[in-house]
């Protein structure tokens, strides 16, 4: 549906691309990076709010690069809502329906409508300032949702809100883009927020995208370092791979490169194994079948940090290798006692969930 | 923290008070015998008028030539910006009969635009279109940087989603941009405004006659004295005092409601 084709803009010092992408009809599309790597850049440049450098954006096969704003259809939704503060919420959200000049009638049965599916009925007379946090966000989506765009885009709706709104709130994006049938181009830094939504991810990185595909895909194989830590892999084990298939970890020993799905050997001679925090196991407690063990024994407790939900273990593995490992409660109960920093643990690593980069 | 306090409200109650003293003073020593006088007085009532007139002439063409400048300031980088910006500023630096004559070299009959524009039977010197002229060029700055101050204190994203959600340019400035700045912008044009009616530097050397109000007390200061003068000062002043007062009014009321 939306293809965006070698999109690049210079701005100061900053490179933004070049960026290819494709979008498919109905697709919940999300743009994932950190602050700064120019995600809403590229989406202004989507939206018509900034012309692009070079490169072409194309919607259904027609070039709308040079289009104007208002006449792409296309709803915008931003980070700090962008209310108009001069305005109820009745006339925020019928703003583009005057625009278009639709009649009186229509817009108050639409705004109605949009008002009742979004649960903002009560709040209709009130201007943005007497608005929470989550009905205000309400509101942005109501006035981009009652235009019918072609394709919402989203920059950083939710980050502006609490743990409790936003949780809510994800839930009831997911429910308007299967419910309407949406296109959805969404940019986030939150990880959470990209894996509970997303169709598919666009990882960005330094103005470029760095890796597309399914979450469970980008998840499960990073094509680069930057990548895996930006989709929340905290554990990297240095490697070399070499013509017989074997993979060699110094200080850990060698294993097959089979386990690693595809294999680096005859390709790529020094890796990085990239370790999710949930790959690493304390050994005892392990389900997980002997050939699904990638390596087994003692690592040494550098620090602890409980303050989360998940307490975090960082754990240094023979070789110098440091991997942050996350555990349940539950799980560190069942050890004998707390382990406390310089504790030596009895641990395991999965081969599941683990993968190799190359070393850049 | 209630030292801090005391001193700061000490300090501004000595301060509006020194304002005030030579008005206040003005007003209680004028004979008004002769302000009586003064406020039926022909001239001095048609020289108020064309004083406030010239200088609501000045306000307007600037608020319409203005707007659009202070927007691109506002919005827009571009190479020579803070030149452009020091060209507008200009007046608030050079000495008024400085700029008078420079606008008499420009706009005078025996010179390049002004020798054109007269042709078109557009004068400015010895005219009410010349007072504006000169009013206009001394005060801007206080029009065109309020309205900047008031369009950079929107938020562009405003901008940006009502173009998304299908209104043009000119829409969104008008339906958004507009209405959210419109206060400061006033305040801007009624300092302008005022500005341009105590202007007497650039005026006098443009157009002695007709006499607008400040060259009409110095006239009168000049060839009568002290006496008669006063009673022309204290009628501008309070006439002055509430125009402004019921303009802030407009201009405040409303303010904070978003």
């Amino acid at each position: 549906m939306l293809r965006l084709e070698e999109i690049a803009l210079r701005l100061g010092g900053f490179s933004l691309g070049p960026v290819d992408m494709h979008v498919q009809r109905g697709e919940y599309r999300v743009v994932l990076g950190p602050t700064g790597t120019g995600k809403t850049v590229l989406l202004e440049i989507v939206a018509g709010l900034r012309k692009p450098g070079s490169g072409a954006v194309i919607l259904e096969g027609r070039d709308i690069t040079g289009l104007a704003p208002e006449k792409r259809k296309f709803g915008i939704v931003y980070q700090d809502y962008a209310l108009f503060p001069h305005m109820n919420v009745r006339d925020n959200i019928g703003f583009g329906l005057r625009m278009q000049g639709r009649g009186a009638c229509e817009i108050r049965t639409r705004v109605q409508e949009m008002a009742e599916f979004m649960g903002l009925t009560k709040v209709l007379s009130s201007t943005p300032r007497h608005l929470s946090g989550g009905e205000k966000q309400r509101t942005a989506l109501a006035r981009a949702l009652v235009m019918r765009p072609r394709m919402l885009l989203l920059d950083e709706p939710l980050s502006a809100l609490d743990r409790l709104t936003r949780e809510k709130l994800k839930v009831e994006l997911k429910r308007i883009h299967q419910g309407l049938g949406l296109t959805v181009l969404h940019i986030t830094h939150d990880l959470s927020e990209a894996f509970m939504l997303a169709d598919a991810i666009s990882v960005m990185g330094n103005g470029r995208i760095l890796q597309e595909g399914s979450p469970d895909d980008v998840l499960a194989r990073p094509n680069t370092r930057l990548v895996a830590e930006l989709v929340g892999i905290a554990g990297f084990i240095r490697a070399e791979a070499d013509d017989k298939g074997k993979v060699h970890i110094p200080g850990m020993g060698s294993i097959s490169a089979s386990v690693l799905g595809h294999s680096p050997c005859g390709t790529y001679r020094r890796i990085q194994l990239t370790v999710p925090h949930w790959s690493v196991g304390l050994s005892g407690q392990s389900q997980i079948p002997a050939d699904k063990i990638l390596w087994q024994g003692h690592a040494t407790m550098r620090s602890v940090d409980a303050t989360g939900t998940m307490i975090s273990l960082e754990l240094v593995f023979p070789g110098d290798n440091v991997i942050r490992a996350a555990f349940s409660p539950r799980e560190i109960r069942g050890l004998e006692k707390i382990p406390e920093p310089g504790s030596v643990l009895q641990c395991f690593i999965s081969a599941e969930g683990v993968h190799w980069v190359p070393v850049e | 923290m209630k030292g801090f306090n005391r001193v700061f409200s000490l300090v501004s109650v000595v301060f509006v008070l020194l304002l005030l003293i030579p008005v206040v003073n003005l007003v209680v020593t004028a004979d008004p015998a002769l302000l009586r006088d003064t406020v039926t007085d022909a001239q001095v009532l048609s020289s108020i008028a064309l004083t406030l007139r010239a200088a609501l002439w000045a306000t307007a063409v600037c608020v319409v030539l203005g707007i659009p400048v202070a927007y691109i300031l506002a919005r827009r980088d571009f190479p020579g910006k803070s030149i452009v910006q020091g060209i507008i500023d200009l007046p608030v630096m050079i000495p008024h009969t400085a700029m008078g004559i420079a606008l008499l070299m420009v706009y005078g009959r025996k010179f390049m635009l002004g020798s054109f524009l007269g042709k078109l039977g557009l004068f400015f010197v010895g005219t009410e279109a010349g007072i504006s002229l000169a009013m206009a060029y001394v005060s801007l700055p206080l029009l065109v940087n309020s309205a900047r101050d008031a369009f950079l204190a929107v938020d562009p994203k405003l901008e940006s989603v009502a173009r998304t959600l299908g209104a043009s340019a000119w829409q969104t400035f008008f339906r958004i941009t507009l209405p959210l700045s419109w206060r400061t912008i006033l305040s801007g044009a009624i300092m302008m405004w005022a500005r341009g009616i105590s202007e007497f530097g650039a005026v006098v050397i443009l157009t002695y006659h007709p006499m607008i109000t400040p060259i009409l007390i110095w006239d009168r200061f000049q060839s009568y004295g002290l006496k008669y003068a006063s009673p022309v000062a204290v009628i501008l002043i309070l006439l002055c005092l509430v125009i402004f007062a019921c303009l802030r009014w407009i201009s405040g009321r409303g303010r904070g409601a978003f």
